[in-house]
C-alpha cells in the first residue's frame, strides 16, 4: 500500500506522513479537502507522522504549514526529505540569536 | 444534540459536576492535615501545593486568588481550609471569608489554635464527616448546557494533535458555545505564530491586543533569558512527536480553539465573564499551572488532549485525556478516556468531535474519569510570578 502524507492547507510546503516511512518510498501527498495528488520518493527515513518536504526548498524560505508560517529552512531541503529541527528552525522565542523575536 | 446536564446548582449560581468536601491547603505546612483527612474521609478531596509562605506580594496574590478559586469551583459542595499559623495576606481566614461568599459551607482549621497536628486532624475529620453527612443530602438537578465552563488544554504534543484530537476539542467548544455555554482555553506560550489568527478570530481590536500582549510579555522574558526556547517549548516529546518549532506547535494546539469568536482574555486563575463564547486565560504551556487557573476560574470540566499520551488530572476539575494517537492509545489507554485515532482511517471530524461531546457530557453526568477511579491527583500547580524571599 502507497505511504499517504496530508497537506493541511494549499499554502503548504510541508507534508505530514500518516504512520512511518523509509528511504525509497513513494508517499502520496494529498492536499486535505482535494483530490489531486502528489507523489513523492522519500530520500531519508522518516518517523511516524513526521513532515516532510513535497517540493524542494531553500535556506531562508519560510515554512508553511496550516497556511501559516512555522519557521524558515535552515539549509536547502529536497524534495522527499525529511524536516525537522534539524533543517528547520523557529523565528519565535530566539534569545540566542541578539534583536530575535516577533 | 444534548443540551442540558445533571448538575449540583450552588447558591451562587454555579452548578457544579461533582459534590465532593475539599481539604484546602493554606501553606505547604498543613498540606499533611489535608491529606490525612482526605485519605480517612469519604468523597474527600485534597488540594495540596509548597507555597502559602515567604512569596512578594504579586505573587501571593496570585497564590491566593488560585486557592480562593478552588474554594470557589463549583465541583465544591463544601470547604475546609487548613493553615498551621498565620500567613499575612493568605491566611486560611482570608480564603474562607472569600469562599463562604458562595454560601457554601465553609470552615477554617488552624493547626496552632486547634493545639498541634493532632487535634487539628481530629477536629478536620470531625467537620469533614459532618459536612459530608450535609452535602451527601443534595441531588443532582436537569440544568442548560449554557451553565458550563469547557476547560481545554494539552500536553505531550505531536503532530497527530493538531490534526486529530485537538480539532476534536474544537469541534466540542462550538458546540458547548451554541448551547450558550463558555469554552476556556490558556497556554500562551502555545499562542505564539498565531498572531493572525487571534486578530480574526477576536470579537474586538481590544481583545486581539489583550491576547497579543499576553504573547508580547511571554515572548520577552524567553528573550530576557538569552536562550533558545526550543528544547523547552517545544519540549523534547514534542520534538519527538514531529513538531519542531514554537509556531508549528502552536497552530496546532489552537486547533482546540475551534470557530467561534474570542469573546475576552483573563489573567491567571480570574474569574471570566458570563458571555457565551471562547474565552482565553494568560498561563504558561506547564501543564498544571494551566490547568489550575482555569480550574480556578470555575471549569467544571476539561478536555486534555494528548498525542504522547499523559496522566494529568486535576484533583477536582473533572479531567478527561483524549488522543488520536494509535499507538500512545494502546500504550497510554490506562489513563485516557478517548480515542479519536481513527479519524487517520478517514472518521470525520463530525463522528470524531461527536464521541468526545458525548464523553464530556457523561462526565458532567457523574460518570467516572479512569483518573478518578484510581484517585490520580498530580495536576494542582500555582503559577508563580515572584521569587521564594
Amino acid at each position: 500500500m502507497t505511504l499517504r502524507a496530508l497537506i493541511i492547507h494549499a499554502d503548504d510546503n510541508v507534508a505530514n506522513l500518516i504512520g512511518p516511512g523509509s528511504k525509497g518510498e513513494s508517499v502520496e501527498c494529498t492536499i486535505e479537502g482535494q483530490s489531486a495528488t502528489r507523489l513523492v520518493t522519500l530520500v531519508d527515513d522518516v518517523p511516524a507522522n513526521h513532515k516532510i518536504a513535497p517540493v524542494d526548498l531553500r535556506a531562508g524560505d519560510p515554512i508553511i504549514k496550516y497556511g501559516r508560517n512555522i519557521g524558515r529552512a535552515s539549509c536547502d531541503i529536497r524534495q522527499g526529505e525529511h524536516v525537522h529541527v534539524h533543517n528547520i528552525e523557529s523565528n519565535r522565542g530566539r534569545g540566542d540569536l541578539k534583536g530575535a523575536g516577533a | 444534540m444534548r443540551d442540558s446536564f445533571f448538575g449540583y446548582p450552588r447558591p451562587d449560581g454555579q452548578v457544579g459536576i461533582r459534590n465532593h468536601l475539599l481539604m484546602l491547603s493554606g501553606t505547604l505546612y498543613a498540606n499533611s492535615t489535608c491529606e490525612r483527612v482526605a485519605y480517612m474521609v469519604q468523597n474527600t478531596i485534597p488540594i495540596v501545593h509548597p507555597l502559602g509562605r515567604c512569596q512578594i506580594a504579586p505573587d501571593l496574590a496570585q497564590t491566593f486568588k488560585t486557592l480562593v478559586g478552588h474554594g470557589l469551583n463549583p465541583n465544591a459542595g463544601a470547604v475546609i481550609v487548613v493553615d498551621h499559623f498565620k500567613e499575612q495576606g493568605c491566611t486560611a481566614d482570608d480564603i474562607a471569608h472569600e469562599v463562604a461568599k458562595s454560601g457554601k459551607p465553609v470552615e477554617v482549621v488552624n493547626i496552632r489554635r486547634e493545639g498541634g497536628a493532632v487535634n487539628a486532624l481530629a477536629r478536620a475529620v470531625r467537620v469533614a464527616v459532618d459536612f459530608n453527612r450535609t452535602i451527601t443530602l443534595q441531588q443532582r438537578e436537569r440544568v442548560p448546557l449554557s451553565k458550563l465552563i469547557y476547560g481545554f488544554n494539552c500536553g505531550t504534543s505531536d503532530v497527530t494533535s493538531g490534526l486529530a484530537h485537538n480539532r476534536c476539542v474544537g469541534w466540542v467548544c462550538d458546540r458547548i458555545i451554541e448551547a450558550g455555554g463558555r469554552a476556556l482555553g490558556a497556554e500562551t506560550t502555545e499562542m505564539m505564530g498565531g498572531e493572525d489568527l487571534i486578530k480574526a478570530k477576536a470579537k474586538t481590536p481590544e481583545i486581539a491586543e489583550k491576547v497579543l500582549a499576553m504573547i508580547r510579555r511571554v515572548e520577552e522574558r524567553i528573550v530576557a533569558c538569552g536562550v533558545d526556547l526550543r528544547g523547552s517549548q517545544p519540549t523534547g516529546d514534542n520534538i519527538a512527536g514531529g513538531l519542531s518549532t514554537i509556531e508549528e506547535k502552536a497552530l496546532g494546539a489552537m486547533q482546540k480553539w475551534g470557530t467561534k469568536p474570542i469573546v475576552g482574555a483573563v489573567d491567571y486563575a480570574d474569574p471570566i465573564g458570563p458571555e457565551s463564547g471562547l474565552w482565553l486565560m494568560d498561563t504558561p504551556g506547564h501543564g498544571g499551572e494551566s490547568i489550575s487557573g482555569i480550574a480556578a476560574a470555575g471549569a467544571q470540566v476539561m478536555s486534555f488532549s494528548t498525542g504522547g499520551g499523559h496522566t494529568i488530572n486535576h484533583p477536582l476539575m473533572i479531567t478527561m485525556r483524549l488522543t488520536g494517537n494509535r499507538e500512545s492509545w494502546q500504550l497510554m489507554g490506562d489513563t485516557m478516556e478517548v480515542d479519536v485515532s481513527d479519524m487517520f482511517e478517514g472518521t470525520s471530524l463530525d463522528e470524531a468531535g461527536q464521541r468526545l461531546f458525548d464523553e464530556v457530557l457523561d462526565l458532567c453526568d457523574g460518570k467516572m474519569t479512569k483518573a478518578e477511579a484510581i484517585k490520580e491527583f498530580n495536576a494542582f500547580a500555582i503559577n508563580r510570578c515572584g521569587p521564594s524571599v
